[in-house]
């Protein structure tokens, strides 16, 4: 399927069953019998797997609300654009949802460069952002009124990779960071989190967005002997990272943070190189149905698809399509963009089953849940 | 071997030494069939045991693995992480040294990283523990499992270990020779030879081959001892 086919159909869904969504509501998106929702995301390049499984899981909750009937009777229609992860694309399509399709609301913008680039076109047309998959301290402190955060921050993802590495007797910490807002957010999250421990990294590298060229840069890491490496890229550029660093006869711990995409690196790893990469996650475990929450995903996936397999990115999409679900029920049946901004700061301390988060006006940093994973180099399985 | 035993054979024979009569065939051949039967029941045995041996080893890890649920999170991965370092230095290197019939240094290097975790305060429950089933028995069950892993390895590592012995297969040697040169000192008729030559070629390598099997399954190709572990290291855990 291209990439545009979706957001194609999607489109045409709405406007052949639906009518113009504006054509009886004066709130933008807001039809007699739809909402429009915008997602901007890498759909198709090196780092396609990041919105595509995210809208994977999406599509399960809103498939699901939609045969229930919808939000208020309406149906929630998505309009996908694939923006490659580049900024520029982003911010292009980000004009297109809001002047051309307008949209209601945005959802599951991948990355945090694409989300920066996007923010002063969310400001023009006062259109919220829910759910963004990036943890950038950008976009959460301070906070922006139009951002809603779901996922925990990459500096607490750091903090813990930092706390176990040193609790484990690994404290020459290498870090190799992109080159652009994301990168350099992990890289200010690791210098904050080996502060109080008086430390710094013991090398610092960039690599590139969406490139592989990664030989250098692990040619000098190696030169600096870590007992652990930071990487903060998407998956791509890890895994070559990954098989250019251990042709280098090396042994230092490598961990990814969770915008990685984690079934993604697996899959770019033959087995012995990915055994034992650690990975950072924001959401539970995608196959411990103990978590109501994840129990509703694997049975939302099986229902739909008995062949599907969990993930991560999966599972934050699933989670973050139930946030905008319930924040658009509670906005009531005529739905504003404020009164679904207001919905979404009046949930306070509240979860989504039973996976906790905090949304606030003076606090939108979502979930402080990070857990740590490593990769099963037999068959590319997870332990948590 | 065979053609040894012709031509000795054949020599005697010649020079009209030959006592020997058809009768004794009879009991050497029982005693070559019984040899042959005791040799293929305990490669069947062997083999069995092996993978009961292995069967348990990886029921121990699944329970310990399970156990180290109780444990706070970074206690925990740490604790799986090593776990399964072991698991998968079982496949990728000892499955190999044990087809030579020896142990690998990685798979020792990573059971005793475990052994460390677990023998430190690393791998020990929260001041204030939630009480379920399985933290009440915590201590004692990962005590024990970690040790039951041990004594599985060692159990697997011995039953795959190579008892390829020079004095059996000397005396398999001894009693084929000697049954081939009866046989054909004791045979009549020319067409017969080259019935005998045959059935002795085709008999000969079945009690060898018992014989090898026997002394290591896994270098037989018999058990595949990767794909047992197999399973669990495909699990999300």
């Amino acid at each position: 399927m291209t990439p545009g086919l979706p957001r194609m159909l999607g489109v045409l869904v709405a406007l052949l069953c639906f009518g113009q969504p504006q054509s009886h509501a004066a709130e933008p998106g807001i039809g007699p019998r739809s909402i429009l929702i915008g997602q901007s995301a890498a759909f198709s390049g090196p780092s396609g797997a990041l919105g595509r499984e995210f809208r994977q899981g999406a599509h399960y909750a809103f498939n699901e609300v939609n045969a229930r009937g919808g939000v208020h009777g309406r149906q929630i229609i998505t309009i996908y654009r694939d923006d490659g992860y580049e900024p520029d694309r982003a911010a292009v399509n980000t004009s297109k949802f809001a002047a051309k399709d307008q949209v209601f609301a945005l959802f599951g913008y991948v990355g945090t460069a694409t989300v920066v680039s996007s923010l002063p076109i969310l400001e023009r047309f006062g259109i919220p952002l829910i759910a963004p998959v990036t943890g950038a301290q950008i976009i959460r402190s301070p906070v922006h009124r139009l951002v809603f955060n779901l996922r925990s921050s990459y500096h607490r993802e750091i903090a813990l990779l930092v706390d176990y590495l040193s609790r484990y007797g690994r404290d020459a910490i290498a870090i190799v960071y992109q080159n652009d807002a994301f990168g350099k957010d992990g890289l200010n999250g690791l210098l904050k989190a080996l502060a109080p421990k008086a430390r710094k990294p013991v090398a610092m590298e960039t690599v590139q967005r969406n490139s592989a060229n990664t030989q250098e840069a692990a040619r000098r890491v190696a030169r600096s002997k870590p007992e652990a490496v930071l990487l903060v890229s998407s998956y791509s550029t890890n895994a070559s990272f990954i098989k250019h660093y251990r042709k280098l006869d090396t042994t230092a711990q490598i961990f990814n943070l969770s915008f990685v995409g984690s079934n993604a690196l697996s899959r770019a790893l033959p087995s012995p190189l990915r055994h034992g990469i650690g990975v950072s996650q924001v959401v539970p475990f995608p196959w411990d149905p103990r978590l109501p929450i994840v129990r509703d995903y694997q049975l939302a996936m099986k229902r739909s698809d008995p062949e599907a397999k969990f993930g991560f990115s999966s599972l934050e999409g699933y989670m973050a399509a139930q946030l905008l679900i319930r924040a658009l029920d509670q906005a009531g049946p005529n739905p504003t963009r404020q009164a679904f901004m207001s919905a979404l700061d009046q949930l306070q301390s509240s979860d989504i089953g039973g996976f906790p988060f905090t949304m606030s006006q003076s606090n939108r940093s979502g979930s402080s849940f990070v857990q740590l994973t490593f990769l099963n180099g037999q068959a590319g399985s997870f332990i948590h | 071997m065979t053609a040894a035993a012709l031509l000795l054979s054949r020599r005697l024979s010649t020079h009209k030494h030959s006592v020997l009569q058809p009768g004794l065939l009879s009991p050497l051949g029982s005693l070559y069939i019984f040899t042959t039967a005791f040799l293929l029941s305990n490669v069947i045995f062997q083999t069995n045991n092996l993978k009961t041996a292995v069967t348990q080893e990886v029921v121990t890890f699944s329970k310990l693995g399970a156990v180290l649920n109780v444990l706070p999170q970074q206690q925990r991965v740490e604790g799986r992480r090593l776990l399964f370092d072991y698991a998968y230095s079982i496949t990728h290197d000892e499955a190999a040294t044990m087809k030579k019939g020896l142990r690998s240094d990685n798979s020792q290097a990573a059971i005793d990283r475990l052994r460390e975790f677990l023998s430190s305060s690393s791998a020990a429950l929260p001041e204030a523990p939630a009480v379920t089933p399985e933290s009440a028995n915590y201590l004692r069950r990962a005590s024990d499992f970690s040790f039951d892993l041990i004594d599985a390895r060692e159990r697997r590592l011995s039953l795959a270990s190579s008892s390829n012995s020079p004095v059996l297969w000397l005396s398999i040697g001894v009693m084929y020779f000697t049954f081939a040169f009866l046989s054909f000192s004791v045979h009549r008729g020319a067409s017969s030879l080259l019935w005998l030559t045959f059935i002795l070629l085709f008999a000969f390598p079945v009690p060898a081959v018992m014989l090898f099997l026997y002394s290591n399954p896994l270098a037989a190709g018999l058990y595949d001892l990767a794909a047992q572990f197999a399973p669990i290291l495909a699990r999300n855990m």
